[in-house]
């Protein structure tokens, strides 16, 4: 049989208001690390690179000259 | 009227037309753009949390890499590029950290300080308002020894082992277990005391 509307209606009500205390829940609730690195992971990871040292590096990099011939054979002993 | 309107000259297109867009800004470079897609995170994030300044980070990465591709022909494949790229990145950095201005307003705090701190190693980091987490870990990183933040940087690179942690800090792979506990100890203190 099917449930008046009235009822179908608050029983959605409901599972909505559910949905929306389970999303606050784990937004208040955090979050956990069991170690200083595993922090820093975290922490390394929501981390965004700059995207203007790419487009320094694009700049400088092709001109970079080498370094002097002594060092260089200062470097290979 | 068709007939004349096919007999009209195209229009001419415009003489300049815009390139395509670059895949990335190291597009021309593929060597750089291969390593740099793979270690900048790294570098960066090292950089960052070791000198605790984004623009210092960002000239740091940026002359890391320039030095990593000059010195590309001479890296012998002996130690991994991620290894060789931290190597030039801790010499950069301790030279920034050494200049007149880091000198003079770093805080000395004695070794003995951390080893006697209440522990805080076992408590878990819970963390409820992840947009000042950033500032925080900063924060509690400031206060360690530099050397102590070097550790624990390199150590939460899963990339590299202890015996590279060790290569890397100079030392052997018993001290940087040893100051690594400290480490973990004093930033779990510093980190909690913003509780």
């Amino acid at each position: 049989m099917n449930e008046p509307f009235h009822r179908q209606n608050l029983n959605q009500r409901q599972q909505s208001a559910e949905e929306t205390k389970q999303k606050s829940d784990t937004e208040t609730s955090g979050l956990e690390f069991q170690t200083a690195e595993e922090l820093l992971r975290h922490d390394a990871a929501t981390i965004e690179v700059p995207e203007t040292i790419a487009a320094r590096l694009a700049e400088t990099a092709p001109g970079a000259a080498p370094p002097p011939w002594w060092k260089r054979w200062l470097h290979s002993e | 009227m068709l007939a004349s309107a096919m007999n009209e000259p195209l229009e001419e297109l415009p003489s300049e037309i815009p390139p395509p867009p670059a895949p990335g800004a190291l597009a021309e470079l593929p060597e750089l753009a291969v390593i740099y897609e793979e270690h900048s995170r790294a570098i960066y994030y090292l950089a960052l949390r070791f000198l605790g300044d984004p623009t210092q980070a960002e000239d740091a990465t940026h002359d890391v890499f320039l030095k990593a591709y000059r010195g590309l022909k001479s890296f012998k494949g002996r130690a991994a590029m991620r290894t060789w790229l931290y190597r030039i990145a801790i010499n950069h950095c301790q030279n920034v950290l050494r200049s007149w201005h880091h000198r003079n307003i770093q805080n000395c705090v004695d070794d003995a300080v951390w080893n006697t701190a209440p522990g805080s190693e076992d408590c878990p980091f819970r963390v409820l308002a992840t947009q000042e987490l950033g500032e925080r870990i900063q924060k509690a990183l400031d206060a360690l020894p530099e050397e102590y933040r070097l550790i624990l940087l390199l150590v939460a690179d899963e990339q590299l082992s202890y015996e590279e942690v060790a290569e890397l800090t100079e030392q052997t792979v018993d001290a940087v277990r040893g100051k690594l506990h400290r480490a973990r100890k004093a930033f779990g203190g510093a980190f909690h005391l913003n509780d």
